[in-house]
């Protein structure tokens, strides 16, 4: 199912005020919200935590979205103002911080692939929440620019020169590693 | 440019080699039970009823701003009020004390304007009294004024 047709049925179901809205937002959302997440937040497991407020926080404003001239700007706003909160309370409480449990898994099982996964995972972690996210829009869930920007309601430039930031500070962290 | 887009190439498809964990069904089936729940708990507010409650908060929050400012300004201004003529009432060891207060200037500028509009009432008198001579000079020799 394309996009439109997913935002249509979304729409459709928020209109009839059905529950089953829900999965279609999962449906749509989900597998792009989580690594989103993951990149913001840098854990996995924080990233579940937040995924669900960002769900019920939907739900909650269902008729906003209804009304949402665009239906990934908004749910794109909720997670990351979540996750900004989020991240408030968690430098409040030293217990909680990131658990250390990968969140970026190797592509194909094979010889050292977890470690690379790892020194990948350390090297995103080093750059800015806001670069990471872009990072991970552009590379693992093959969004353009344009699309990137709409999402997070950043202008076009503001986007490339974000990733071309991260590029050249993620070319120096990993040009002495072997990978 | 060419070899920066190559060298982001090479960098994209190193990051390619791994990528972030997919959602689990588990988390799936208890995100959409939570989702689910505050949906039954939450009814969905209709567009009119945000829109007119958004209309009785703005209303309440004008109210409130037009009252403070009523009242600040009353309170501001309530010793300079016109029905309370502050100089005319003030005896003049009460005048002098006005004039040390941080208003003292407001109150030189205040007691000199009502001096400058205030007719001398020695000078008006004169001025009568003249007029009277020479209009009575004037009706007792009417033969005078013929010759």
């Amino acid at each position: 199912m394309d996009r439109h047709s997913a935002e249509e049925l979304i729409r459709a179901a928020l209109a009839r005020d059905d529950p089953a809205a829900c999965e279609l937002i999962w449906d749509r959302y989900a597998s792009d919200l989580l690594p989103f997440l993951q990149a913001v937040l840098c854990s996995k497991h924080d990233a579940e935590d937040v995924l669900q407020t960002v769900f019920v926080r939907i739900v909650r404003k269902r008729r906003q979205l209804a009304r949402a001239r665009c239906l990934d700007a908004y749910v794109y706003q909720i997670a990351r103002n979540e996750a900004a909160s989020f991240l408030r309370r968690r430098r409040g409480k030293w217990s909680s911080m990131p658990d250390g449990q990968p969140w970026l898994i190797a592509a194909e099982p094979g010889n050292g692939a977890t470690e690379q996964a790892e020194v990948l995972q350390t090297a995103l972690a080093q750059l800015p929440p806001a670069q990471r996210q872009i990072v991970v829009l552009k590379v693992y869930q093959d969004k353009t620019f344009r699309e990137i920007a709409e999402m997070l309601e950043l202008s076009l430039n503001t986007v490339a020169s974000r990733y071309r930031y991260s590029m050249e500070k993620l070319r120096a962290i990993l040009k002495d590693r072997e990978l | 440019m060419k070899e920066e887009n190559r060298e982001d190439g090479e960098i994209e498809r190193l990051l390619a080699k791994a990528r972030p964990a997919e959602p689990s069904g588990e988390l799936k089936v208890q995100v959409i039970g939570a989702a689910r729940d505050v949906w039954k708990e939450t009814p969905a507010e209709d567009a009119w009823r945000i829109g007119l409650r958004r209309l009785a908060v703005s209303a309440a929050a004008a109210l409130l701003i037009v009252s403070s400012a009523n009242y600040f300004s009353n309170r501001a201004v309530s010793r300079w009020h016109p029905g309370r003529p502050v100089a005319t009432r003030m005896s003049s060891a009460d005048f002098e004390d006005m004039l040390e207060t941080p208003y003292g200037p407001f109150m030189r500028h205040l007691v000199a304007m009502r001096k400058s509009s205030t007719p001398n009432p020695s000078a008006l008198r004169d001025y009568v009294d003249g007029l009277r001579e020479t209009l009575g000079g004037t009706e007792e020799n009417p033969a005078e004024r013929g010759t």
